[in-house]
């Protein structure tokens, strides 16, 4: 996996965004570096919501942040409605970063303590000084009634005085309070309980089909970036394993990687996917020998993730795998794809050479 | 260091649970008023068997867990009932005892693997420490015994890693050392508070899978506390399902999966979202918010958010019933009984919103 390339991407003119080859290196000791992310490239229409998965240290919350350019990326394009975003000023950047939101994995420390409820969802208004106070307010009771709060019970409480999952209702009202396009999710149900993220699922769905908006879902759990996601990508170690619209990626998993995280998902929850197990039968002799992360400061050669993957062969060290399409919006990065015929992965053949 | 055993030997009784806990109760005094966190538990475990406690965050299963181990602030906390593990009743034994019980007879692995290890202390030392204090061994018996401990939870280069210190570590592998560390005195009893709960998908699958071993190898009990039903099955034995401190349903795993009685059960497990559903497919979300603890309502405590709920429900709280040999549950309206569809088609009927989710 851990490829590169761009064969992924689709037109530029009918993206909102568009990520081409980003990378994000963070100094090391000694005068190395983190290579957090490496030659990722994505791009989202309007109003779909792209889910990006992996282990922790894959990169994907860095990817999610340094969309918004915080930090600003190494290198690479990050196209928004037709501007660069890595060339931007200052002022300029602000100006965008209306238009592009972000929600946070632990809403409590997202919202500042010693500042009331209704001074924090009003803030954006007021930082930008768009209305008068009594309309900003309206504004509020308007947005805190679409997360199911009352603007009168709860505008001159502290962020303490709420569970997390209030709060992460909270930070959602607050993210929309500027109608933006893009609202980046990093993470933002892993701190609930199943009962609360469900009805935090529940209201990003809403939200989105109201205000129109385009997603991008950060995650680790593979059932929950499911639910929300019209496409996935899937993250190792700073590359990208493989994209595919949602259904398609859990029914015909192509790259290693992700076949070995949807079976870790189905066996750490047998019960409750007993079909899914059946559908993926037979992968269990194909497990990952090991599943510690090799380190950023020193990636393997060729595909990064050989050194963990069952399918690994000589080539795999050598030569880092591209990108490319083995189905209708489905792309993968890898020499020995599952499901794709071995002579047709290796010399790139037209298919139908073996059979 | 002596060779002193520090170890209160447990004798169990033939034909008794190692652990049987009998209507705790544990309450907090705050500015609140009297918050009861655990309210009238009780349970039994077998040795070598797992058991699993379930429910939202703030329904007792942590307090429960620290209660059953002693582990309770010492003010403005009230306790109430028995613990008993083999012959030693928990709540009675003084410190001293519990210093002698704690790590070496039952043991507790705790959420946050990086901030339950000591931060400026090697690995190997907070480990053999346990095995000098408790049983006595001398420096190098000690030494060679965590080493072979650390193997054991799969840490690759065991002899290197003995002088690293946990923030080299990643979390999986932290939380590794976390349960070396709480078996090294070979417990019978072993409380994993959310174990796995922050960890990856393909790590927690390798954590739960240790532990499911080292308790075969070993024949211990096992409580695990955990809000992921799907963590629950193929690993627990018995799963003890909890709401607002009460104990709302116990069964056997695989009865709690295909034959629920308690609405809250039901609606717990369809909250979950699924690999097998396509994307966008609407989770059926509990509504609202379990019940203030400092508040409780006087009927079954579930009943603000139920979509089976009936006028006695919300006036007198229903007892725990036997539903088949092991399967006790709470509820007047069970989840497949005539009177509980009854109930949900009234409740529909009626466009309650908690029953207009159930589909």
């Amino acid at each position: 996996m851990a490829g590169s390339g761009t064969a992924q991407l689709r037109p530029a003119e009918e993206s909102l965004l568009r990520v081409e080859d980003l990378v994000v290196e963070f100094p090391a000791p000694k005068g190395q570096k983190v290579h957090a992310v490496s030659g990722v490239s994505f791009d989202l229409m309007a109003g779909e919501t792209l889910g990006i998965v992996g282990e922790s240290g894959c990169g994907k919350s860095t990817t999610g942040r340094a969309l918004l350019q915080l930090p600003r990326p190494t290198s690479g394009r990050v196209v928004f409605e037709g501007t660069d975003l890595t060339g931007l000023g200052k002022e300029a950047l602000r100006q965008v970063r209306t238009k592009l939101q972000v929600i946070f994995q632990d809403p409590i420390s997202t919202l500042y303590p010693r500042r009331t409820i209704g001074e924090l969802v009003t803030e954006p208004l007021s930082l930008w000084k768009i209305g008068s106070p009594a309309e900003r307010t309206e504004r509020a009771r308007q947005m805190l009634a679409e997360v199911n709060l009352d603007y009168d019970a709860v505008s001159w409480r502290h962020p303490y005085e709420f569970s997390i999952g209030q709060c992460q209702r909270i930070s959602i009202a607050r993210a929309l309070m500027l109608n933006p396009r893009v609202v980046v999710c990093d993470e933002p149900v892993s701190a609930l309980d199943v009962s609360v993220q469900a009805q935090i699922l529940n209201l990003l769905e809403d939200m989105k089909a109201r205000y129109g908006l385009t997603l991008i879902f950060i995650s680790h759990d593979l059932a929950v970036v499911k639910n929300v996601s019209d496409r996935i990508m899937v993250m190792f170690l700073g590359k990208t394993c493989e994209i595919a619209s949602a259904d398609q990626l859990y029914a015909a998993p192509a790259h290693p990687y992700t076949r070995a995280l949807l079976m870790a998902a189905v066996i750490s929850s047998k019960a409750l996917n007993r079909s899914a197990a059946a559908a993926l039968g037979g992968a269990e002799e194909e497990g990952e020998s090991e599943t510690e992360m090799p380190s950023p400061v020193r990636p393997p050669s060729g595909c990064r993730y050989r050194t963990r993957c069952p399918r690994a062969e000589a080539l795999c060290a050598e030569k880092e795998p591209v990108m490319r399409q083995i189905g209708e919006d489905h792309y993968v990065a890898c020499h020995f794809p599952i499901g794709v015929p071995k002579a047709t992965a290796v010399a790139g053949a037209p298919s139908g050479a073996t059979s | 260091m002596s060779r002193r055993r520090r170890v209160r030997p447990i004798h169990e009784e033939e034909g008794r649970p190692l652990l049987s806990v009998e209507n705790l109760k544990t309450y907090f005094q705050t500015a609140h008023g009297v918050v009861k966190s655990v309210d009238g538990v009780s349970f039994e475990l077998e040795r070598g068997k797992t058991l699993a406690v379930v429910g939202e965050s703030g329904s007792g299963k942590t307090v429960l867990a620290r209660s059953v181990m002693g582990l309770l602030p010492s003010q403005n906390v009230w306790r109430e009932g028995s613990v008993r593990l083999g012959d030693v009743d928990l709540t009675r034994a003084s410190a001293a005892e519990l210093r002698q019980l704690w790590g070496a007879q039952v043991s507790m692995v705790f959420q946050d693997p990086v901030t339950s290890l000591n931060p400026v202390v090697r690995i190997g030392r907070q480990i053999t420490e346990h095995l000098q204090y408790h049983l006595g061994m001398p420096r190098g018996e000690a030494r060679r015994t965590a080493l072979s401990l650390l193997r054991s939870v799969g840490i690759p280069e065991p002899a290197a890693r003995m002088r690293w210190f946990p923030h080299q570590l990643s979390g999986g592998m932290c939380q590794r050392v976390v349960i070396a560390a709480a078996i090294a005195c070979g417990p019978k009893l072993l409380l994993a508070d959310e174990p796995t709960t922050g960890l990856d998908v393909t790590v927690s699958a390798q954590i739960l899978d240790l532990l499911g071993r080292l308790q075969e190898e070993r024949y211990m009990s096992v409580v695990l506390v955990t809000h992921d039903l799907g963590v629950v099955s193929g690993r627990a034995d018995e799963v003890i399902v909890m709401y607002a401190g009460q104990v709302v349903e116990q069964a056997p795993t695989p009865v709690i999966f295909s034959d629920m009685k308690m609405p809250y059960t039901e609606a717990l497990m369809r909250s979950v979202p699924r690999l097998t559903n396509p994307s966008h497919t609407r989770l059926p979300a509990i509504p609202g918010t379990p019940p203030n603890p400092a508040a409780l309502p006087a009927g079954c405590r579930f009943a603000a958010r139920c979509p089976y709920v009936q006028p006695r429900c919300r006036e007198e709280p229903p007892p725990l019933r036997q539903a088949g040999p092991r399967h006790r549950f709470a509820c007047w309206y069970p989840v497949g009984s005539p009177e509980g569809q009854q109930a949900l088609e009234a409740n529909r009927a009626a466009g309650l919103p908690a029953a207009a989710a159930v589909v």
